[in-house]
């Protein structure tokens, strides 16, 4: 991972419009992401984590849901405001996206040959022969045995786990500079899930791919990421490397979240730390700190007004009136 | 053999599913040994976790216990009496004493039923069948009672399913589970649907329930984490059997089993430092499903301490030491 | 969690009042104005049809054969009458002034009418009824016929959905939740049953049984109804089995409840939308279909009318006399429409999957 910044997500906002009043799926979230890095977005439901992603390449459904403010700066433009041919010609090829479960993003009526080559004829201006080669290669960097026979194969001739590596390896096949990855393997079991986890991370390492990891898992995080943000209510509550957020967790949901997982490792004594409360509904949520209801250390200034953000050195930042002073 | 401290007995239990029909010249009925030979008994008082992968027979496990499915084999036999054997009425009857948590908080709920419905249907069931003779207004406080045990005000009974966040909802299958007031609770994948932090409320109930009323569970889950934490005893299953049974805390000091190692090993831990760490035994190929009768040990294909012996005799649970059992021949014949 | 009492507001001040199932549906049906629409006119309609015999209009029965074919107007039948009779007069007159010579004893006899008329008109009573829709050949009231005849096309519209329903929802829920062989056997009977030819069958059986009046009404019933069942158990069947396998239904299972609780407590409430669709969308084809056997020759018997007979009266004389088909048409038109409108609103309102999912 370098030090050279590729994507800017800056005070991205995305609003659904709905019936019964706006949610503010996305509401103000930052941060950079690096050459190579792996950069994990961690939350659980209603956070607005895979509305952030989808929001990155502007896939949001219209209506009911708009970008209603922000930036998304990649290669010297703002994604936000280009047009539909110029963000096609990114998507699939600078910036692809792989989602939670292979079933319903592979078409069940084409042969993984014909969706692997027409991403890549669409993308690097190949004729057919040698874009079969290529997506032929890919399946092989993939892991999928006899890569020649079954790329003529349906999906449904897949299991779960195959499925996922030939998402992965469409996903790579353009050598994007970065890759969304919204839930991989919260559909695999866990020795499949180590496997594919594994295959990405070596071959996101070996192209020099950047990586977006979506995930509700702390484990998965733990081990594959190097920066992590965590999302609570549409909004980026704490944001770090890795290993700081994990020995030194700064918001009190993180700190929370991090002491109720049950760990293998250790045995929990006879109660799991649990943070009280549930999830806030996110239509019409007022300007407040959203976890405030759930927090043991929530002060007046916590109803009134979200807290800025304070860096705390070392690419570590928190959202939260602990850290910051209420003017 | 009769420990009076064992509530739930399991022996040799064997659910097979036929599938399509036999071949019209005489070829053989196909089946899915969903389930093929389980053993397992569960103390009062007691949780047995059991954990795999899909595929591996544990909410079957759970259905054919709880008579949901009638078991094509072996004998299921809950505080003394014979399940397998009971017909309908007297199966009603013994079913009084073993209520199940169900996985998906959305679909496992009536939408058009109110939770105070919800909670009182298996009362008013019992009662209408002479099983259970409580007045309409007992019913109507035994409600409230149980809505408060498990953290819901009780004046939300009026409202719908819908109306509640899905941690809500399991409560409220939590409460209508011990309306009856049971002493067996088999857990279907209860918090599996639920997010990390409503999780941790979830696994403390449970817990706190069972130390008050002195429940008995059967606990399912596919995360090994949770399984530690609420379980006294795990059993690991795959296709269909159980490859390791022992103490929580003995398991995942010292699996034996080469599955159990694989799976402790490919289960990620919340902790960045040990994850680097890491050496995970990466298993080849995919989780074969269960439609073939295998001669030898089912793991066969994807262990990598393979013998030869283990592709020609499946190898029995057995006990190798004292509360430990495996089915391996590298730990036994 | 438990953060109390029914308060309308939660920590956030967000509003969290309860909201049933229904009344949400009904609040998505209300904003859908083709649906809305569509409820008022059948609102409107069916008040009317229950009212009829109260509403002050003619008796629908009563013929008045000096004023039949009476043109629909705001003036009296007898002024309506005469000015008809002297546009007759002019017209032959004019066609004499042109030449036709041959038409001079039709000129007399005409004028002799005429005087004949103008004395009857005097002396009858019924010159001063206002005919708002015109009369027809017998000289009845187009608008209280079109009234009660809506009362019998309505009445079998309703009457045959709910004969269609129960029959139909019984034996699609046994089939579906008991499955297997009886299944089997009671769908292979429905696919029978869907192959023979229905107008056929409903043919033979009004001729068989051909009755006067109110007897006639319970013949068209039995008829469609025995053939319209088989859609809807159909359907229904479909339902139960995709909902037979639910978690909830398992969990009712456990708890021992019997089957005829699971069916009609766990199973029907939750197809209650489609069996609702369903009827909004039968009423009119039950309609359609007695309307067509009206048309036939087949349907309702006088002195008894309905929307369809109407319709078959009013073709015999449709150049001369427009308004006798055009008054039952357009009621019935609006009718169906208006119901088909419901039923689509309906069907956007009722759907299950927005609101179960949070």
């Amino acid at each position: 991972m370098t030090n050279e910044v590729i994507l800017q997500v800056k005070d991205l906002k995305t609003y659904f419009h709905t019936d019964e009043g706006i949610v503010k799926a996305v509401d103000g979230v930052s941060f950079d992401l690096h050459k190579g890095e792996t950069l994990g977005i961690v939350g659980e439901s209603g956070s607005g984590k895979s509305v952030t992603n989808l929001s990155i390449i502007n896939m949001i459904p219209n209506p009911p849901g708009k970008i209603a403010g922000g930036e998304v700066l990649y290669a010297g433009k703002d994604l936000v405001k280009l047009n539909i041919s110029e963000l096609r010609s990114i998507r699939g090829n600078k910036i692809s996206m792989i989602f939670q479960d292979p079933m319903t993003s592979l078409n069940p009526y084409l042969r993984i040959s014909t969706q692997m080559i027409e991403t890549i004829v669409l993308h690097q201006k190949l004729d057919k022969k040698a874009a079969k080669a290529k997506a032929i290669d890919m399946l092989k960097l993939a892991g999928i045995p006899a890569p020649e026979k079954r790329i003529d194969q349906y999906p449904h001739q897949f299991s779960g786990g195959m499925r996922q590596r030939v998402m992965i390896a469409m996903g790579l096949s353009c050598n994007p500079e970065i890759l969304i990855a919204d839930e991989p393997t919260s559909a695999l079991d866990v020795t499949i899930q180590a496997q594919i986890l594994d295959l990405m991370k070596d071959l996101t390492a070996r192209l020099g791919t950047a990586v977006i990891l979506i995930t509700h898992s702390l484990g998965v995080v733990a081990g594959m990421c190097d920066t992590i943000c965590v999302m609570y209510a549409g909004r980026v509550v704490e944001r770090g490397p890795t290993g700081e957020l994990f020995a030194q967790p700064r918001h009190p949901y993180t700190q929370g979240l991090i002491k109720s997982v049950p760990r293998l490792d250790k045995t929990s004594g006879d109660r799991l730390f649990s943070i009280r409360g549930q999830p806030p509904n996110v239509i019409d949520l007022p300007d407040c700190c959203p976890f405030y209801p759930r927090c043991d250390k929530a002060m007046d200034v916590c109803k009134r007004k979200y807290p800025v953000s304070k860096d705390m050195g070392n690419g570590h930042a928190v959202s939260c009136w602990l850290y910051t002073e209420a003017k | 053999m009769a420990d009076k401290n064992i509530l739930l007995e399991v022996k040799d239990l064997k659910m097979h599913f036929p599938v399509g029909r036999k071949g019209l010249f005489g070829g053989e009925q196909q089946y899915i040994y969903a389930v093929d030979g389980v053993n397992f008994s569960i103390k009062k008082g007691e949780t047995l976790g059991l954990v795999g992968e899909s595929g591996c027979g544990k909410s079957t496990t759970a259905r054919a216990v709880a008579q949901l499915y009638r078991p094509t084999g072996g004998s299921v036999n809950l505080a003394g009496q014979e399940l397998t054997t009971l017909k309908a009425n007297n199966l009603i009857a013994a079913r009084k004493n073993m209520q199940m948590v169900f996985q998906d908080p959305y679909a496992s709920l009536n939408p058009r039923m109110t939770s105070g419905d919800i909670i009182a249907e298996p009362m008013k069931i019992y009662s209408r069948k002479g099983l259970l003779s409580m007045s309409k207004k007992e019913i109507d406080e035994r409600v409230e009672q149980l809505m408060e045990r498990v953290g819901l005000s009780r004046f939300f009974r009026n409202r719908y399913p819908h109306e509640f966040s899905g941690g809500q909802r399991q409560r409220i299958g939590i409460a209508r589970a011990l309306a009856l007031r049971p002493e067996l609770v088999l857990c279907d994948e209860p918090v599996s649907a639920l997010d990390v932090s409503i999780q941790a409320q979830i696994l403390n109930l449970f817990k706190d329930l069972q130390d008050e009323f002195g429940l008995t569970y059967l606990f399912i889950a596919h995360d090994l984490a949770v399984i530690q934490y609420i379980s006294t005893r795990v059993a690991v299953m795959y296709l269909g059997i159980i490859a390791e049974i022992s103490g929580s805390a003995d398991l995942y000091k010292k699996p034996l089993h080469p599955y159990t190692q694989a799976l402790l090993s490919a289960a990620p831990i919340p902790d960045p430092v040990i994850e680097k760490d890491r050496k995970r035994i990466i298993l080849t190929g995919d989780v074969p499903s269960p439609d073939k009768h295998r001669a030898g040990c089912y793991f066969y294909d994807r262990c990598w301490k393979r013998m030869d012996k283990c592709q020609q005799q499946r190898p029995e649970l057995k006990e190798v030491e004292p509360g430990h059992e495996v089915a391996c021949f590298l730990y036994h014949d | 969690m438990a953060n109390s009492i029914n308060k309308s507001v939660n920590e956030f001040n967000q509003q969290v009042k309860p909201v049933s199932l229904w009344a949400d549906a009904w609040r998505r049906l209300v904003k859908n104005r083709m649906a809305l629409v569509g409820l008022w006119i059948v609102i409107l309609f069916g008040a009317v049809a229950l009212l009829a015999p109260v509403l002050p209009i003619y008796d629908y029965a009563h013929q008045e054969i000096m004023f039949q074919n009476i043109p629909p107007s705001l003036r009296p039948a007898g002024e309506v009458a005469i000015s008809q009779a002297q546009k007759h007069l002019d017209h032959i007159q004019a066609l004499i002034k042109e030449g036709r010579s041959d038409l001079q004893p039709d000129f007399e006899k005409a004028t002799t009418d005429f005087a004949a008329l103008q004395q009857m008109v005097r002396e009858s009573p019924a010159a001063n009824n206002v005919y708002i829709l015109g009369t027809d050949y017998l000289g009845r009231d187009m608008l209280a016929r079109t009234i009660y005849g809506g009362r019998i096309s309505m009445l079998v519209g309703l009457v045959g959905t709910v004969t269609a329903i129960l029959l139909g929802v019984i034996y699609g829920a046994i089939a579906g939740y008991v499955g297997g062989r009886i299944d089997n056997l009671m769908m292979r009977f429905v696919d029978i049953m869907y192959g023979l030819p229905y107008m056929l069958i409903v043919i033979i059986l009004m001729a068989m049984f051909n009755r006067e009046g109110s007897s006639s009404i319970v013949i068209i019933f039995v008829a469609i109804a025995l053939v319209s069942w088989l859609t809807i158990a159909r359907v229904v069947r479909g339902q139960i089995i995709s909902l037979k396998n639910a978690e909830f239904i398992e969990a009712a299972r456990s708890m021992g409840a019997s089957a005829t609780r699971i069916v009609f407590k766990y199973l029907l409430p939750n197809i209650l939308g489609v069996i609702i669709i369903f009827t909004t969308l039968a009423i009119p084809s039950f309609i359609m279909a007695e309307s067509f056997l009206s048309y036939l020759g087949l349907g309702i018997s006088a002195p008894l009318a309905s929307w369809g007979t109407l319709v078959a009266d009013g073709v015999q004389g449709m150049e001369l006399y427009p308004w006798r088909l055009l008054v039952p048409a357009l009621a019935m038109t609006m009718f169906l429409f208006a119901m088909n409108f419901l039923g689509d609103g309906l069907r956007d309102a009722l759907d299950p999957q927005s609101k179960n999912r949070a």
